[in-house]
């Protein structure tokens, strides 16, 4: 952010423009340190664990220093959007919860096909996108073609913190779509299809940790059958377990956990199978949330009774397809009223809508470090 | 200006006569210089008006800078070592501060400008642990001011444009806590 020169009045030859710049610079390194009296890297060592929100209100310099690469990073939403007409090929943007602004990503490194979030020839019918967040970044693992293939034969990875994209491990099978999950920096795929059902693919389970640059999908122990195969499914990470249910929102479903530690699926306990009417994330793989989508009320899990406790209940939660979960707030995605924000641990829960840039409607959202300004 | 030469046992007893301080504590402040085990010879510190204390060995060791200027010189102890940018006043505050077990609510009884200097000096001496504590304590008096508090502390100026500040109260209607990263 440059601080503005008073004009200058005499005439505009090359010479005077060049002292006007290099007049600019010298103001720029003369404009005041963060803290007076103190040098700047220490004055950010005082900063560093002060709320980016007063921080971003007190001088230009200070604003800065919350977006500098050697500061450590608020976090930011990551929005999977498609346009609401029909030209739906999806978009990634990221919004800023500091300055409210809405950025596009930059542009991904060109993939064989468009990823689509409706056919042409179905404009009704969604087409399921998923993604899933995990060692800080952004991956992308399954989504369909026009001719209504599987999109991605490797995952597509956002990395906030360099402003990069990259590829993942290729998948053996790539899927349509899939069960799909993270804890800490390991990302889960079972189940699901490909381009055509297969058994085999029906009752798979792969891991993938982001951290090993060498890193191949390692095969772990199969489901026993492949009924959670018939959805797009979200795994959510709790626990070192991952919990899914095979079917979305309100209907009867049946539901699988897997236990990390001993390699092994077992059953749902029935209480968090009974309440499990809708999208549900776990705050920090500890609390674990759901959103019941048809009545809009917003429920913790609580696990010595394995059962859900009422936090909030809100019109705004109706139609909720997705909810991520951080730091004591959750971010929900519904179909209706697109996206926004609960605060679960203040005191008495507070809910904001997030405006979504013109024209858009959500997909799904991740939250994640914002991306540091000059990268 | 000849130099002078005091322990830090009768600098702190000087100083804390003019302090008016609790004799209490004064006398815990005493008891323990006097229980401690003086075998290995206390290493000299020049401040920037000339004064030297007398500082033992474990506490040098705290003070990275002058911990490394020791062991470049061969473990030399028996000149002075000078430190241009720590004055006196400075370097009693940082003992007591430490003869106090670092107890935070010593710093809060001081003004802004001695903090700062016991930043700086911090920073010099390469105190990890002090400086650490120091800032900590800044965060904290900060955490939970306004805008206006905390510019005025700090002598800031505000340089937003009244459009730039009128813009800053619509927003920061939520954010997530915390910053740790791992990657």
């Amino acid at each position: 952010m440059a601080i503005a020169m008073p004009e200058s009045s005499s005439s505009s030859s090359s010479s005077t423009t060049k002292r006007q710049k290099q007049e600019q610079h010298i103001h720029q390194q003369e404009e005041q340190p963060l803290i007076p009296g103190l040098p700047d890297h220490i004055a950010q060592l005082c900063l560093s664990s002060i709320n980016p929100c007063l921080l971003f209100s007190i001088s230009h310099s200070w604003r800065r220093l919350i977006y500098s690469p050697s500061f450590p990073p608020f976090f930011s939403l990551y929005a999977i959007l498609s346009h609401s007409h029909s030209s739906a090929v999806i978009q990634f943007h990221t919004f800023d919860p500091i300055s409210a602004t809405w950025l596009p990503l930059p542009p991904h490194p060109p993939l064989h096909h468009l990823l689509l979030r409706r056919h042409p020839s179905f404009l009704s019918r969604n087409l399921s996108v998923q993604s899933v967040s995990a060692a800080n970044r952004l991956v992308l693992l399954a989504a369909t073609t026009h001719n209504l293939s599987p999109a991605l034969p490797r995952p597509l990875i956002f990395h906030p913190l360099t402003k990069t994209w990259s590829f993942g491990p290729t998948l053996s099978t790539p899927r349509r779509w899939c069960a799909l999950g993270s804890l800490g920096p390991t990302v889960y795929v079972a189940s699901g299809i490909g381009s055509h059902f297969s058994i085999h693919v029906a009752r798979s389970l792969q891991k993938w940790n982001l951290q090993n640059p060498n890193a191949v999908w390692e095969k772990k122990t199969e489901l026993k059958d492949g009924r959670f195969s018939r959805e797009a499914i979200d795994a959510v990470g709790w626990k070192q377990k991952l919990c899914m249910v095979n079917v979305k929102g309100d209907a009867a479903k049946e539901g699988v956990v897997y236990d990390v530690a001993e390699d092994a699926w077992k059953e749902m306990p029935e209480g968090m199978l009974h309440g499990w009417r809708g999208p549900v994330a776990a705050m920090e793989e500890e609390v674990m949330y759901v959103v019941d989508e048809a009545k809009g009320v917003l429920r913790r899990y609580v696990e010595e009774e394995d059962s859900w406790e009422e936090i909030l209940e809100n019109e705004r939660l109706k139609g909720a397809e997705k909810i991520v979960a951080w730091r004591g707030k959750l971010c929900v995605v519904s179909a209706s009223s697109g996206i926004s924000v609960v605060d679960v641990a203040a005191p008495s829960p507070r809910i904001w809508s997030v405006r979504l840039p013109e024209g858009f409607e959500p997909v799904t959202v991740h939250i994640l470090p914002r991306i540091p300004a000059g990268v | 200006m000849g130099e002078k030469g005091e322990s830090s046992k009768s600098a702190m007893l000087k100083h804390a006569e003019e302090e008016e301080l609790n004799t209490k504590r004064l006398k815990t402040v005493e008891g323990e210089e006097s229980n401690m085990v003086e075998e290995t010879e206390n290493i000299k510190l020049k401040t920037s008006d000339e004064i030297i204390f007398e500082v033992e060995p474990s506490i040098v060791k705290e003070m990275v800078t002058i911990q490394t200027f020791i062991e470049d010189n061969n473990n030399e102890t028996s000149i002075p070592i000078p430190l241009p940018n720590v004055t006196s006043n400075t370097l009693r505050r940082i003992l007591e501060f430490k003869a106090r077990g670092f107890d935070e609510e010593f710093v809060k009884t001081l003004g802004m400008d001695e903090v700062f200097e016991l930043i700086l000096a911090a920073n010099y001496l390469n105190m990890k642990t002090l400086l650490d504590i120091l800032t900590k304590i800044i965060a904290d008096f900060i955490k939970n001011k306004s805008v206006e508090f905390v510019r005025k502390f700090f002598n800031i100026v505000n340089d937003f444009t009244p459009e730039e500040e009128a813009k800053i109260r619509e927003e920061n209607a939520w954010a997530f806590e915390g910053f740790e990263c791992d990657d």
